[in-house]
């Protein structure tokens, strides 16, 4: 019997060490490699998607997303929100610290959403001067209240944006503003900052107070790896290599054409899935030649979407009808029956109606002695959408365009296109809400910036505002659905490709399973997740 | 030396023989005058010999290994590798020649100016190839190129810009030693004007120098030029430069090696066949120039 | 001695003040800098402010004062994109750099000078010939593609060394493996350079009169070749020197963007592309400046090796 006890004991015990060094061995990096090095890691300052997907182990907004795209809280207990919409009051969470050791309290919670709604680019929903939020109380340490002009019914979501998200007071004030996001970050998220080398890597560890990841990920508390290295592989061969060398443990951003040469290595695991982000063609209508409906039908019908999938995105990329793709909140499967499908013959005809015709036999049409040639802008440092250039291009002149290719780098791309200095051009983009990406891109109060397109209706813009400000979700998606009808039925946008999301991993790195169970891996789940076998 | 304007055109000649005899015996320039022919030709004749279109995309055929169909296997969209490189080396003989041309002409124009007129117009001149010469001229001429925008004029632009230094010094050197001579002197006294002694007794002295410094000038500009491409600031795609090529076979070298491979090849020989060709003219020119240049 | 080391160094102020001159003209070639700043969307009033705001509106002359008088005390300005200091930006990269031309440079001496030596002593031999026209092939190669190359056979053929960025402290495996292809790609062309120098510097000196002289004096032919004709050609190799200082920041600049180097070299890249001239000046600048006290030292160095040279 006493022996029995004992080898009870023994095993108890044996078993208590094995755990400990099981959960010792999850110590340890995992290095991540990222294509493109943030501009800033200020949340409020960045609009672009690598610092976002950076940031967002450091910092976190009040609300989440669940794997069934409900909107959660994350540093809250609870919130109650008014029927009408003018006011919402929020519990947080006790207990939560911040990386500088201070408890999070609704002071905090207030410095951060005016920070927000003074600098950041990506504040046009909740601030005051949109409708949104006007006024911030704090009745107590733990209580914030905040008060609407007009319903936002969308709120929600913007408030589980990261670009939100929550940064201790009396550090946002005693900072240098050109240190934040540079030099120093501190937030409530599972990672905190240890040091940023430019050009190299950011270096971020483990924040061992954390204590609140949502209900929806197994491990609520502080992160299973002690480090988590952001190394910056900006080539996509020097990424590929990294991946086989294994000098990378995990990347969120692998070249397409690499796909099936990494799938087929026995100590790596590479996983693609449809993601939000997508790959469409704008043509600008502030040049005359574009104004004309027929001009823009002859290039929607002339190019084919299923080629530049084939061949830009290696067969990883799916080609898609309307600007909000499957994975988006607020997609329409009616959009496939709106959509121009591919055409050259009726291409040619529309465009010799326009009184477009090669008369001198070298390919390329023209009329009253000009040569009808486009200027075609994209990114040169992506390669999808370089490629998709070359071949839209080449697919523009079998029907007698001609087009300069101009490739510049995304920013330098992306100004152009703000300031109407091109004729078409091939774009991207990533946002996981259908109906603020189409007020950024397709709304009036866009045009001269964001509107590429350059381009709206009293029509249009009354269904953008109907689906973003109603408080009946019917209205909204009827609204939402005319929006997408309105913008792909011009011409002036043209759906290309929904991009594919892609991560390849080592087998020696665990928690990827319920990474991806989740439709976009978010970062935060990164975070809490993955560790060293 | 008095009697060297009498003789000139004789001495000439035999100069010209003597240059031949040296020039036939360097087996390497001959070599590289053959690999720059060949390269000329191509240029010329490129829609003759390109089995394809060089921009003709085949989706059925992405990244294919060399083969009997594709010698130098397909690219990324599907073209005919051979085909590019042969249509790109009118790129490359055009961005050599191009800068060649910027270079002599201001270079010729500046150094003349400091060399036979020195005084304070030397002096400004010469303090500017200093402050050029400061800053390394690739690093100028990236800098250029991108305020300008890509383009192969531009990078003709920008690389003749900051290209011309090394030859203004070299004309004013020549200027100043042909201005010393006698027979110069001999002519001035005589009371031939700038023009006709620039013209008559300067210049044709200048030409061997000038054409040896220019020959071997090309292989750095056609480097340059590729460079400027394969950052992503010199000719844009589609257009088959080889830099550009480069850069595009960049992203599949681990899969794809002969993409940015076999165009590195195209350069290096044309280089080469400059380089060899550069060297056997001086030294059939005059063995001793190898020093100053 | 002293008197030339002091107006030398007097000397780079009229060159550093041309390079200004180029530095600050580069953001007025590439169009109106407000534009290139806040794009075209602000309306004209609100251009004509930002033009007061940073001075715009001032004439050339005093915008070109102003730039040179805050550059002078180490304001670079900020960067368009990422709103940081400029100058910070370069000091977090300027290591990189010099520790990659450093050792590039000692690559290109210690592969030059011996294969120079040698192919002068054993001049005609097979020894000869094969590194002469190794050395030709060397130069005529492009900077990247032959990193290119390397990368392909050691980092991803044989996968011995890694294919990017860099590592720790020199002195460790882990931080030197991650030098050793970009100072080869860096190295290696100028050495081909170096050793024809060498040797035809090398070829010249030993038909001279003092070293046949030293040599029929029954000095063993070892001894006459190194302290003779050496130290002789080491002062032509200080001036090829003094002249490659420049390419090797250039070719810096390409060998850094093909290896993730992280130098200023990408950074000047990255900021061209994305049109960030307060960068690009300022990284220009940097530059211009290394090359302009690198070349002093190499005209002391000079000074030091030639007795012959004249200090007036």
């Amino acid at each position: 019997m006493k022996f029995k006890k004992v080898s009870i004991i023994l095993l108890v015990v044996s078993l208590v060490f094995l755990l400990s060094v099981s959960v010792m061995a999850a110590d340890g990096e995992i290095i991540v490699g990222i294509g493109e090095e943030p501009d800033t890691l200020d949340p409020n300052k960045t609009t672009r998607f690598h610092s976002y997907m950076i940031l967002s182990h450091i910092i976190e907004p009040l609300f989440t997303l669940d794997n069934e795209y409900n909107v959660v809280p994350l540093l809250l207990e609870s919130y109650d929100w008014a029927e009408d919409g003018s006011k919402m009051t929020v519990e947080l969470k006790e207990g939560i610290k911040f990386h500088n050791g201070t408890e999070m309290t609704s002071e905090d919670v207030k410095a951060s959403y005016e920070r927000y709604f003074e600098l950041s680019p990506m504040a046009n929903y909740l601030p005051g001067d949109k409708g949104g939020i006007y006024q911030i109380d704090t009745p107590d340490k733990y209580k914030v209240v905040f008060h609407f002009e007009n319903a936002k019914p969308l709120a929600l979501y913007h408030m589980a944006d990261a670009h939100v998200g929550i940064m201790p007071k009396e550090w946002i004030e005693n900072t240098a503003d050109n240190e934040i996001g540079i030099t120093k970050l501190v937030g409530t998220g599972p990672l905190q900052l240890d040091e940023w080398i430019s050009g190299e890597e950011i270096i971020m560890s483990r924040f061992e107070d954390y204590n609140h990841g949502p209900d929806f990920i197994s491990n609520q508390g502080p992160t299973k790896t002690a480090k988590m290295i952001f190394r910056v592989v900006p080539e996509d061969a020097t990424m590929m290599a990294e991946l086989m060398s294994g000098n990378v443990d995990f990347s969120f951003d692998v070249p397409p054409s690499s796909v099936d040469v990494l799938s087929k290595r026995d100590n790596l695991r590479v996983e693609t899935a449809p993601t939000y982000s997508v790959q469409y063609l704008a043509m600008n209508m502030k040049r005359e030649i574009i104004q004309d409906k027929k001009m823009r039908l002859a290039v929607a019908h002339a190019v084919n979407k299923e080629q530049i999938a084939k061949a830009a995105w290696f067969g990883v990329g799916q080609k898609i009808y309307g600007l909000i793709n499957k994975a988006t909140i607020g997609y329409w499967p009616g959009i496939e029956d709106v959509a121009y499908k591919y055409n050259p013959e009726e291409s040619k005809k529309l465009l010799s109606e326009l009184g477009w015709e090669d008369n001198d036999g070298d390919g390329i049409r023209e009329k009253d002695g000009e040569e009808l040639s486009l200027t075609l802008i994209t990114f040169s440092n992506i390669d999808q959408w370089r490629k998709a250039g070359e071949i839209v291009q080449s697919q523009l002149a079998q029907i007698g365009i001609k087009v300069e290719l101009e490739t510049a780098e995304v920013g330098a791309t992306y100004d152009r296109a703000e300031t109407a200095d091109y004729d078409i051009g091939i774009f991207r983009n990533t946002w996981w809400l259908g109906q603020p990406y189409l007020r950024f891109l397709t709304h009036s109060s866009g045009i001269g910036s964001s509107n590429y397109g350059q381009w709206s209706s009293p029509e249009l813009d009354k269904n953008i505002e109907t689906a973003g400000d109603s408080m009946s979700l019917e209205e909204r998606t009827e609204a939402l659905n005319r929006v997408q009808e309105i913008v792909v039925e011009t011409g002036i946008w043209v759906p290309l490709v929904s991009n594919a999301k892609i991560i390849a991993a080592k087998d020696d790195v665990a928690g990827l399973d319920e990474l991806l169970s989740h439709p976009w891996w978010p970062p935060l789940m990164r975070a809490l997740l993955l560790h060293k076998q | 030396m008095e009697n060297k304007l009498n003789t000139s055109k004789t001495k000439s000649q035999a100069k010209e023989s003597r240059f031949w005899r040296r020039f036939k015996k360097n087996k390497l320039a001959i070599f590289g005058a053959a690999i720059i022919i060949f390269i000329i030709l191509t240029a010329i004749f490129a829609p003759l010999l390109a089995p394809y279109d060089p921009a003709f995309q085949n989706y059925d055929k992405l990244l294919e290994p060399p083969s009997f169909e594709h010698p130098f296997g397909t690219d990324d969209l599907g073209r005919d590798l051979l085909s590019r490189v042969i249509y790109g080396s009118r790129y490359t003989l055009l961005v050599g020649i191009g800068v060649v041309i910027i270079v002599a002409v201001l270079g010729s124009i500046l150094g003349f100016l400091a060399g036979y007129y020195g005084g304070k117009i030397d002096t400004i001149i010469m303090r500017m190839v200093d402050v050029m010469l400061a800053i390394p001229a690739l690093v100028l001429a990236l800098a250029i190129a991108g305020a300008l925008g890509g383009g192969i004029w531009n990078v003709i632009i920008a690389i003749g810009a900051v290209g011309w230094t090394q030859f203004a010094r070299l004309v004013r050197g020549e200027v100043l030693r042909i201005r010393e001579s006698e027979y110069i002197q001999a002519a001035r006294a005589l009371g031939a004007g700038d023009f006709k002694i620039i013209s008559k007794h300067i210049a044709p002295n200048m030409m061997a120098p000038v054409i040896v410094y220019i020959t071997l000038y090309i292989p750095s500009a056609i480097l340059w030029a590729a460079s400027l491409s394969f950052l992503g600031l010199g000719v844009q795609p589609p257009y088959p430069e080889w830099g550009a090529l480069i850069a595009n076979g960049r992203s599949y070298i681990s899969f794809a090696w002969w993409i940015a491979t076999i165009p590195g090849f195209a350069i290096m020989l044309t280089v080469l066949g400059f380089n060899f060709l550069g060297d056997g003219l001086r030294d059939a020119l005059d063995p001793k120039m190898a020093k100053n240049i | 001695m002293l008197q030339y080391i002091l107006r030398r160094t007097l000397y780079i102020i009229p060159i550093l003040l041309g390079v200004t001159i180029i530095v600050f003209s580069l953001m007025h070639i590439s169009g109106d800098p407000v534009k290139l700043i806040y794009g075209t969307n602000l309306t004209e009033e609100m251009l004509q402010e930002k033009r007061h705001e940073l001075g715009l509106d001032q004439p050339i002359y005093s915008q070109y004062f102003n730039w040179v008088s805050s550059a002078a005390v180490g304001d670079l300005g900020v960067s368009i994109r990422t709103h940081a200091n400029v100058w910070d930006m370069i000091r977090s990269r300027i290591g990189a750099t010099l520790e990659l031309t450093i050792i590039a440079l000692f690559i290109t001496l210690l592969v030059s000078i011996p294969a120079g030596i040698i192919s002068a002593v054993k001049r005609y031999t097979v020894f000869d010939q094969i590194a002469r026209i190794f050395a030709l092939f060397w130069v005529s190669m492009p900077y990247f593609w032959l990193g290119l190359i390397l990368m392909l056979i050691f980092s991803i053929n044989l996968n011995i060394l890694p294919v990017s960025g860099r590592g720790g402290p020199l002195w460790t495996w882990e931080g030197l493996k991650y030098i050793i292809l970009p100072s080869l790609t860096l190295g290696l062309p100028p050495a081909a350079l170096f050793m024809r120098i060498i040797r035809s510097n090398m070829l010249e000196i030993i038909n001279e009169d003092y070293v046949r002289t030293a040599r029929s004096k029954g000095l063993r032919e070892y001894n006459v070749v190194i302290k003779h004709a050496f130290r002789n050609a080491l002062i032509s190799v200080v001036t090829l020197l003094g002249l490659r200082i420049p390419w090797l920041f250039g070719g810096a600049v390409i060998t850094e963007t093909v290896f993730a180097w992280p130098g200023m070299g990408r950074l000047l890249v990255d900021s061209i592309m994305k049109r960030d001239y307060p960068v690009v000046q300022g990284v220009v600048l940097i530059i211009a400046i290394l090359v302009v006290l690198s070349n002093i030292i190499v005209d002391f160095a000079y000074a030091y090796l030639d007795p012959r040279i004249r200090y007036d």
